[in-house]
């Protein structure tokens, strides 16, 4: 499942394709670690994105983490259905913000 | 010739032919042994165990094809290239040698650098295979190494999990054998109240990562509750735990929940996992009950949230909990078994059979082939606290000895009456006294009713006659958070004086709190009378004690609970 | 013309350096000896005897880089495996004149 991560001003958008589980790990976590200090909003797009598992959670909360934790700027944009309701079920919306 | 010598056996019953392979392979840089018939090749073979065997097919005594076939078995695991030396130039000859064992061929008269290619060719092959052959080795130790360490996490985490009470009459479970490794956790324990607690978490991955969190998670679940700690506090606890220790991005969807007889009520928190089910007997239906909440292991104390949804959970009521793995089963199409599947049973009109049904759908759905056991689920039911009888509480440490001659005042005042729920710490010195543990149930809700009282009706001054509709229920809870955030001068004092009598002992417990106190004067010392007046819980602490008192103006009550020690023979 | 292939004869002696020698009189040694086995043979009628031993003199021979002798032996051979041994003994007679030549030839080169 390929990660495209692209950036525009202050803003990283990495898109996710096809199954987001940990076989994305690595490829995932490259980036938002390559994309360099300058960046302060990221956006996740998932319209790609066809299925997410708890490690994909998982490596949300490194995301929110990197990018500040508590005050981190990260947005889901863009999740079909499915993968709306496992972030729903996961009450992630608490702590990103999902479109 | 850059690499360490191989070890080349040369087997040639014409002593010229054998001269000039010798001379060719020592100027490679090889050693050389040498054999003129096919049993002194395999007897050579044992011996010195050459790399690379030069075979003559036709020779005396054993030809090279019989030779190869021993040579082979002999060899087992490791490689051992053999190269016939012949001329045969039949194809069903030549085949004959590649089924005896041979791994290639050369002709006379011999070339030298065909020779040569031939013999580094293998050397390669055999350097791969001896690296290959090594790291299979290695990787067999590595998982002997880990099955045995499963093994042993295993065998801990049974201890640490199985001193639940899974086994209840009033519960069905199914967890599955490798379910610890997939990350799952169920327990179940009971309070000194008698309420029932029982947790399922999944956590996030699968291995020994999964596994790692579950054993603090279980020690936080089991030794609070025994302590009769609340729901929240235990859930507060394990969040705080989990987050410390776990790293980001791993975490626990959990759900919790408190049974309780006495309210017929069903607490429940849940985060992060999928919808479970509330079947009420009274209608007939189900009810979904959804994850609130995040995950346990994701927010700091400071953000968590340990609000929990209140149910009514009457005779005949029952509560489903389920991992993942029940809804996310497969059939042999790849088609999720769903969510939609699962509540469609609940449309049946036998409750007493929706337990098996869920397991026997499942396991239809899924059929013969993709069985993965990663299933877990439970069945609570509410009965009559008498089916599953009193908490068995140990009583082995002897039943005369430990304190019994003391007393304490434990003074609880203004924020820490906001925030802090004391019952756990005065209990735990109560459980001290070994004939008192016996009792612990009955303490537990005697304390947990006078605490109330003394703070809701006595400091912040609240009627219980609000609690008698479901709208007031909402507003008393409202008006007691209010009045909470503004204390002041507030207290709540206990006085705890337990003395030995002649056959036993006795427990005298004094609670005095700020407040206005009430007109008591028409609660008559007789407790009969007082079955109708249910405002302050009165008849239920009548039940339990030997005696109860209003002193002063209504702010201070006394109860005397007495007991004969039972010797051990 | 040469009764060994010369060119072969030099890649071998470059090989067996100082072995050479040693080689050639191992070889017309073990050859002398195969040939009284190779006569017997024919005379008992022993095809597959014929054959076994025509095989290995028409390997050594190759290998001493006498092509036409190696040759001559592998006709014997293939006698021999076809049960027709008619043929041989004209061949045998051949064999016995081209032998002498490569062992003159090769006791030169020593």
């Amino acid at each position: 499942m390929p990660i495209n991560a692209s950036v525009k001003g202050d803003e990283l958008t990495v898109a996710v394709e096809g199954r987001f589980d940990f076989s994305a790990h690595q490829e995932f976590r490259d980036a938002y670690e390559e994309a360099g200090a300058s960046v302060t909003q990221y956006t996740i797009d998932m319209s790609k994105a066809t299925y997410l598992d708890s490690s994909a959670l998982g490596m949300l909360l490194l995301l929110r983490d990197h990018a500040g934790g508590e005050s981190a700027n990260v947005r889901i944009t863009r999740c079909n259905a499915d993968v709306k309701k496992i972030l729903t079920i996961s009450n992630f919306e608490q702590l990103f913000t999902i479109e | 010739m850059d690499e360490k010598p191989l070890n080349i056996l040369i087997a040639d019953d014409n002593q010229s032919d054998r001269m000039i392979l010798c001379a060719i392979v020592r100027k490679m840089g090889h050693l050389v042994c040498e054999a003129a018939d096919g049993n002194e090749a395999i007897e050579q073979y044992i011996q010195q165990k050459p790399d690379i065997i030069l075979l003559d097919v036709i020779m005396p005594n054993l030809n090279g094809q019989q030779a190869a076939k021993a040579i082979k078995a002999l060899a087992g695991e490791d490689m051992v290239p053999i190269i016939f030396l012949t001329s045969l130039q039949e194809a069903s000859d030549l085949a004959t040698c590649l089924e005896s064992g041979g791994d290639d061929f050369m002709s006379k008269p011999y070339n030298k650098i065909i020779l040569q290619a031939k013999i580094n060719a293998f050397s390669r092959m055999l350097k791969m295979h001896n690296t290959l052959q090594k790291q299979r080795d290695v990787i067999r130790e590595n998982n002997d190494h880990m099955r045995h360490e499963q093994q042993v996490a295993r065998a801990v985490y049974d201890n640490v999990a199985h001193s639940g009470c899974l086994d209840l009459p009033n519960i069905k479970h199914l967890l599955s054998p490798f379910s610890i490794f997939n990350g799952d956790v169920l327990l179940a324990a009971r309070k000194p109240s008698g309420s029932i607690h029982i947790l399922l978490g999944d956590f996030t991955g699968h291995g020994l990562p999964a596994a790692i969190g579950a054993m603090p998670l279980a020690e936080i679940f089991y030794g609070m509750t025994a302590k009769g700690f609340l729901m929240a506090d235990i859930l507060r606890e394990i969040n705080l735990k989990l987050k410390r220790i776990l790293p980001v991005g791993y975490f626990c969807c959990t759900c919790m929940v408190n049974l309780s007889f006495r309210r017929k009520e069903l607490e429940v928190w849940m985060g992060g996992l999928p919808d479970f089910g509330l079947y009420q007997q009274s209608t007939g239906t189900i009810e979904r009950v959804k994850s609130s909440h995040l995950p346990l292991g994701v927010l700091s104390s400071q953000a968590f949230d340990a609000e929990t949804k209140v149910f009514d959970f009457l005779p005949g009521d029952k509560f489903y909990m389920w991992s993942d793995g029940i809804i996310e089963a497969r059939n042999a199409d790849s088609e999720l078994f769903g969510e939609d599947r699962l509540f469609s049973i609940f449309e049946h009109k036998d409750s007493d059979q929706y337990f098996d049904k869920i397991i026997n759908d499942v396991n239809e759905f899924v059929g013969e082939s993709g069985r993965d056991d990663d299933t877990t689920l439970l069945e609570l039911s509410m009965v009559e606290e008498s089916v599953i009888g009193k908490v068995d509480i140990d009583l082995s440490s002897g039943a005369i000895t430990g304190p019994t001659n003391w007393s304490m005042t434990y003074t609880l005042r203004d924020n820490t009456l906001r925030s802090f729920n004391p019952l756990p710490v005065m209990l735990n010195i109560l459980n001290d006294v070994p004939a008192l543990r016996n009792l612990s149930g009955q303490l537990y809700t005697l304390m947990a009713e006078l605490f109330s009282n003394a703070l809701e009706h006595g400091v912040l001054g609240l009627s219980s006659e609000l609690k008698n509709s479901a709208e007031g229920f909402s507003e008393y809870y409202r008006l007691r958070s209010d009045a909470l955030k503004v204390l002041s001068d507030a207290f709540v004092k206990f006085e705890f004086d337990l003395r030995p009598t002649a056959d036993g002992g006795k427990l005298t417990i004094t609670v005095e709190d700020s407040g206005e106190g009430f007109d008591y004067s028409h609660i008559s010392p007789d407790s009969d009378k007082n079955i109708a007046y249910c405002g302050r819980g009165i008849p239920l602490i009548y039940s339990l004690c030997d005696s109860l008192t209003y002193l002063e103006k209504g702010n201070k009550v006394k109860v005397c609970l007495s007991w004969q020690t039972q010797f051990e023979e | 013309m040469s009764h060994l292939n010369m060119a072969q004869i030099q890649e071998l002696k470059d090989v067996m350096e100082e072995g050479f020698n040693d080689l050639v009189l191992t070889y017309l040694q073990d050859s002398d000896n195969k040939f009284k086995a190779l006569k017997k043979a024919i005379n008992a009628n022993d095809c597959h005897q014929v054959a076994e031993v025509a095989h290995s003199l028409k390997g050594s021979s190759a290998n001493i880089c006498a092509e036409a002798l190696s040759a001559l032996f592998k006709k014997v051979e293939d006698a021999g495996r076809a049960q027709e041994l008619d043929s041989v003994p004209y061949t045998f007679e051949k064999i016995q004149e081209e032998f002498t030549l490569v062992k003159a030839e090769l006791q030169q080169l020593k």
